[in-house]
């Protein structure tokens, strides 16, 4: 039976770190199976004794009441091993999956953009749940007991040869089969369940997004059409799952035949040898019992093979994203950066997702006397730009340097503690409006958060609320129009104390009067702050330094608002249309 | 105000409601349930029999050693004999447990799809307000994991009934033997009952924990993979990594604590098996001796015996299971009572429309009666083209949600077409009303896909068209598959503005006799949108429409410009008339500021 290359990184994870757990368990093991199977031999004495005694008849009781005695002592120690081993099994388990749960959110919480642009989050989540479930399950009830399993069956193989070599033989005659039976149902149902947790996926995509897009599912009265994807996705993994319930079934019931098979042949030849004197009744029973042991996990093999199947493909799931290489890290040289901002410069910044190129060749230069201005159509490339400056992506060509070090080289949390990104796209955690406000600095205190809540014009709201700062956001607390969300936003990144601020159309939603005193306040906060914005209201734009007109990945236009009027291109036309709508479009 | 309960707050195993809930679930599959109930019982039935058979062979060979029976020959025959008894208990045996486990799982997975269809066809007609306050990833949760946890339960329990068949049909095999043997022997049922009924409080209280435990560090998981752009932003990965870090170690801490217990039950069944052992051994030998009782009757009692303590040990087990499994019946009885507020009328009005709209006399509150829109009066005619500008939580968006019926109103009527939209369905209402949402939301699949949205018979071409018109043909075909490109999650490898682009056009495809814009075109710039208008003179010509923005110019050709404050139109007309009015509009308009807002 090969296992695949994942499942072995799983196993040797308690290899390396549970030795002691691991090898308490093994010994366990080792203990409850020898004494499990000691229990048949006795009784096979016992009943031997009481036949022989009975054709004797000799009455003395005091011989079994010894067995008695020491069947169940012996039973009570198995217990206890048992209990041992099925703790620390549990343990081992329980702390792989401990491990795995860590280093699956470290990692994703590192992961680059590119990655997390490219995959479905709710596939993530249903990796960090249910894949790392499969994964536990099997080392417990997967490899463990199928170790026990083999101890009984090595254990018990001693005591069964022992007692007549043919009969021994017979008694394993099982194995055998039950090795090729679960060798190819582990085969297909490892296929089977690849294939169901990509059509689980499917379908959790499907019932996502028509809730997330309810409003438009609604306003299209596209019901029919959404319940007929539902459908089909569930049908399919209705069918996939069938496959697998065809294939544990047949199997543990082929199982079961061939073990109740061999079973039959020990009794009858068994009772044959009885017959011929060969071996003795007790011996008989012992055999009996002993395989009688072994019906139970006989039964179970089904399950612990479906276990290993599905951790196997579990497991390359998890490795999928665990192996994936961050794109964006620290490279060996990567230096300290607190420095104030002198000057954030771009150098022929080139940049494509995949072979679709979005920026080429864009230079220029912010500092805190020279503030930029973005604007420019839809696809021009704007927010990749503002993503590109705290490094959420690597550049394909060209460079950003801030006081003139290549942010390459730049340790990756100062350079984003340097540079911040107010993002369109903006994300508030149901938690508190403190926590939130203070997301960038979890220590700062309550005049820090009210000083910078106030600069967002943000701090009278929550001060009005019924639990003020305490008040949670979201489904359990408070709804938020979109320019208390943007305010918000602001807040935190007022708190986060950063040297170069990007707003990227973060401020739609707040009336021209606030964002201007919002921008005043920053100001103040520190001549040193540097600002980058990209709006589309010319208003948020037209008293920056410079503004720089992008279209589809280049900059068309730059200069201050004056000069651009005056050069009465794209941005001019842009401003007479927002201030005189009844201008054509040229 | 429907909302969803916390999370594995409950503890009970056993809630009448819940089971009487799922009863109607079941019903459809009564055959299936027999059946695999048959098949059970068959099984179990059959398994009682082997020790039985073996009793039999072990004494018939047995009375030839101690030859105090008849000829060898005659012990032969009946050894024979036993063997073919085994062999066919063997074959119903295999076959009972192939259809027993096929027909049960199936009918288990049958029952699960049929709630999560149930929940999900249920929500799709709750209320928007409800969608709106409710965190999605919370209604998944239940879509996924609780309806597998009542699957998981039902599966068991029909099993369980098998394993108390087993436990009955045991014990008075085992009285039926010997019964003098047979009641020792069951002697020790009571003590298992003690260790149990001390064991179980203690054993709930860590299984309820561990689950609790389980959700935090799943919730967290989950918001910081959606969070995760803001989080790299402010450089809190390594911060929230500790946090993560306790909770996984709480969960882990609270696991082993359950397995500490549950783990429990084992040793003792098996203490107590070793118990009943030495009871056979003693008793059972004295009885054998006084030739009371064969040797094959004792071989029967031991075989017996270990099976006994079987279906004990799966039914404490079953208790984690159940509990869970009472705990998402909750939680999914939850989301199938939301009450759907808004309901078709049983004999709709489906009639074409003429164009028109009108508000009579509306009033509209979200919460009590804080009334966003307060006796609220307008009339659209057929073809006009109606602009709503005002600042936030003016109650702009307002109107266009009852519009299309996403809410009630408190009081009036919305006539839409000389119809009350009461009167007709959602679906008429749906059909003619065309929306374009803030949020544009798009889909995975291709853009195609997209914008087609469901309607297989909108031409390639016709889109073609339709796009060179708005403007975003040619971005669609700078893209690597053009309209076949199958974009990221929610679109995210477009651009805001591309995204609300595609969702303009997705609107016009649909051909409705109305359409609602709202800040439909908020992520774009003056110039492209401007573009787009101008499209838009052409293709909204046949068309009532409402464009609902707080940028000035984005509703500056509109026939007629409605300024809305705190629920009241406070102005209203074409531009020029607004300009001359000296009000608001021209105020802000003169003032240069590009838009209303807070």
């Amino acid at each position: 039976m090969s296992i695949s290359r994942n499942l072995v990184r799983i196993i040797k994870i308690p290899l390396r770190a549970n030795k002691k757990d691991l090898a308490i368990s093994i010994i366990a093991i080792i203990f409850t199976a020898a004494l499990q199977m000691s229990i048949p031999y006795l009784l096979g004495l016992s009943i031997d004794k009481a036949f022989n005694n009975n054709i004797d008849q000799n009455l003395s009781i005091i011989p079994f009441i010894q067995i008695g005695i020491l069947v169940f002592l012996l039973s009570f120690a198995r217990g206890a091993f048992h209990y041992v081993h099925m703790f620390t099994g549990e343990k081992i388990g329980q702390s792989i999956a401990y491990k795995l749960r860590k280093s699956y959110f470290d990692k994703l919480q590192n992961l680059s953009f590119s990655f997390h642009d490219t995959v479905h989050t709710g596939d993530l989540i249903t990796k960090g749940i249910i894949d790392i479930e499969g994964v536990r399950l099997f080392v417990n009830t997967g490899i463990l007991r199928f170790f026990l399993l083999g101890i009984f069956i090595l254990t018990g193989a001693v005591l069964v040869l022992r007692i007549d070599l043919i009969l021994g033989l017979l008694a394993l005659s099982f194995i055998p089969f039950i090795g090729i039976v679960s060798s190819v149902s582990r085969l297909s149902l490892r296929q089977n369940w690849i294939r169901l947790q990509a059509q689980l996926g499917i379908l959790t995509r499907v019932m996502d997004e028509n809730l997330s897009g309810v409003r438009l599912v609604r306003s299209f009265m596209r019901q029919k059409y959404e319940l007929q994807k539902f459908s089909i996705a569930s049908s399919v993994v209705r069918k996939t799952t069938f496959r697998q319930i065809f294939i544990k079934s047949t199997s543990i019931s082929i199982n079961s035949f061939v073990f109740l098979i061999s079973m039959s042949l020990v009794v009858y030849f068994g009772a044959l040898a009885v017959t011929e004197q060969t071996i003795t009744i007790g011996e008989l029973a012992a055999l009996v019992a002993f395989m009688s042991i072994l019906q139970g996990p006989v039964r179970h093999i089904g399950q612990l093979v479906n276990s290993i199947a599905r951790a196997s493909a579990a497991s390359s799931r998890l490795y999928d994203v665990l192996d994936h290489s961050i794109e964006v890290k620290n490279n060996q040289k990567s230096i300290q950066f607190n420095d104030p901002v002198e000057e954030l410069k771009i150098e022929n910044l080139g940049f494509s997702y995949g072979k679709n190129e979005i920026l080429k060749n864009i230079s220029f230069f912010a500092n805190p006397k020279h503030s930029v201005g973005i604007v420019g159509p839809p696809g021009a490339g704007k927010t990749t730009l503002s993503r590109l400056l705290p490094r959420f992506y690597n550049l394909n060509s060209g460079r950003i340097l801030l006081n003139g070090t290549n942010i390459e080289d730049i340790n990756l949390e100062h350079l984003r503690h340097s540079v911040n990104l107010v993002d369109q796209d903006l994300f508030l955690f149901s938690d508190t409006f403190r926590e939130n406000v203070r997301f960038g600095k979890p220590s700062a205190d309550q005049d820090e958060i009210k000083s910078s809540t106030l600069k967002a014009h943000i701090y009278n709201h929550i001060d009005n609320l019924p639990e003020r700062f305490e008040t949670l956001i979201g489904e359990r607390g408070v709804q938020l129009s979109g320019g208390q969300r943007q305010r918000l936003s602001v807040s935190r990144t007022f708190l986060f104390h950063s040297k170069v601020v990007i707003f990227d159309d973060s401020t739609s939603a707040i009336d021209t009067q606030t964002e201007k005193e919002i921008r005043e306040e920053m100001s103040e906060l520190g001549e040193n702050i540097t600002l980058i914005v990209i709006a589309h209201r010319i208003s948020s734009v037209m008293n920056l330094d410079e503004i720089l007109y992008l279209d589809n990945g280049t900059i068309l236009e730059r200069g201050n608002h004056n000069e651009l009027i005056k050069l009465d291109g794209r941005y001019a036309n842009l401003y007479k249309m927002q201030i005189n709508p009844e201008l054509k479009v040229i | 105000m429907v909302q969803l309960s916390d999370e594995d707050i409950r503890a009970r195993s056993w809630d009448y409601n819940v089971v009487n809930r799922f009863i109607p679930f079941v019903k459809p599959y009564k055959k299936d349930a027999f059946q695999g109930l048959f098949f059970v019982l068959t099984l179990t039935i059959a398994s009682l029999f082997i020790p039985l058979v073996i009793k039999d062979i072990i004494d018939e060979a047995g009375c030839l050693v101690s030859s105090n029976c008849q000829s060898a020959v005659d012990v032969q025959k009946a050894l024979l004999y036993g063997l073919i008894k085994f062999v066919g208990l063997s074959a119903i045996i295999g076959f009972s447990i192939f259809m027993s486990e096929f027909i049960i799982e199936r009918m288990g997975e049958k029952i699960l799809l049929d709630m999560r269809t149930n929940m999900f066809l249920h929500l799709q007609d709750v209320s928007i307000s409800f969608m709106d306050k409710t965190d999605i990833g919370r209604l998944m949760s239940r879509l996924q994991g609780d309806v597998a946890a009542m699957q998981e339960a039902l599966q068991m329990s029909v099993f369980a009934i098998g394993d108390m068949v087993l436990l009955v049909g045991i014990i008075s095999v085992l009285l039926f033997m010997n019964f003098q043997l047979g009641i020792l022997t069951i002697l020790i049922i009571p003590i298992l009952i003690l260790i149990r009924l001390i064991w179980l409080p203690r054993a709930k209280k860590a299984f309820l924990d561990a689950r609790i435990k389980s959700s935090l560090a799943t919730s967290y998981l989950a918001e910081n993979i959606n969070g995760v752009r803001t989080v790299q932003t402010f450089n809190r990965q390594n911060y929230n990594g500790k946090i993560y870090e306790q909770k996984a170690t709480d969960l882990f801490k609270a696991q082993v604590r359950a397995t500490k217990l549950s783990a429990l039950m084992m040793p003792t069944v098996e203490t107590l098996t070793g118990l009943a052992f030495a009871i056979i051994i003693i008793f059972g030998a004295n009885l054998v001796i006084q030739d009371k009782i064969t040797a094959g009757v004792m071989v029967a009692y031991i075989l017996l015996v270990q099976r006994f303590f079987e279906p004990i040990k799966t039914i404490s087990m079953q208790y984690n299971v159940m509990q869970r499994a009472m705990a998402s019946g909750y939680r999914i009885f939850e989301i199938m009572d939301i009450p759907v507020s808004i309901k078709d009328p049983v004999k709709p009005l489906n009639c074409d429309l003429d164009g028109s709209i009108k508000f009579d006399n509306v009033s509209f509150a979200y919460i009590d009666d804080n009334y966003i829109i307060k006796n609220f009066n307008l009339e659209i005619k057929n073809g006009e083209r109606i602009g709503i500008v005002g600042p936030t939580g003016a109650g702009k968006s307002t109107i266009s949600n009852l519009i299309h019926r996403f809410y009630d109103a408190n009081k009036g009527k919305i006539i839409l077409g000389g119809v009350d939209i009461k009167k007709m369905s959602q679906t008429h209402i749906g059909k003619n009303v065309g929306m374009v949402l803030q949020d544009p939301f798009l889909f995975s699949g291709s853009i195609l896909d997209n914008v087609r949205y469901g309607e297989e018979k909108i031409s390639l071409d016709l889109i073609k068209e339709e796009s060179i018109k708005l403007g975003i043909d040619e971005f669609i075909q700078n893209l690597p598959n053009k309209y076949e490109t199958i974009i990221g999650q929610r679109g995210s490898d477009l651009s805001m503005g591309q995204r609300q682009l595609l969702s303009i056009l997705r609107a016009l495809l649909a051909d409705t006799k109305y359409l609602i814009l709202d800040e439909a075109t908020s992520s774009i710039d003056s110039y492209t949108e401007k573009k787009i208008q101008t499209a838009l003179d052409v293709l909204l010509d046949n068309r009532t429409s409402i464009t609902i923005a707080h940028r000035l110019a984005t509703v500056r050709n509109c026939d007629r410009i409605i300024v809305l404050n705190d629920g009241e139109i406070i102005e209203s007309g074409n531009h020029d008339l607004l300009i001359n009015n000296k009000g608001l509009y021209s105020k802000l308009y003169k003032l240069n500021y590009s838009s209303f807002d807070d």
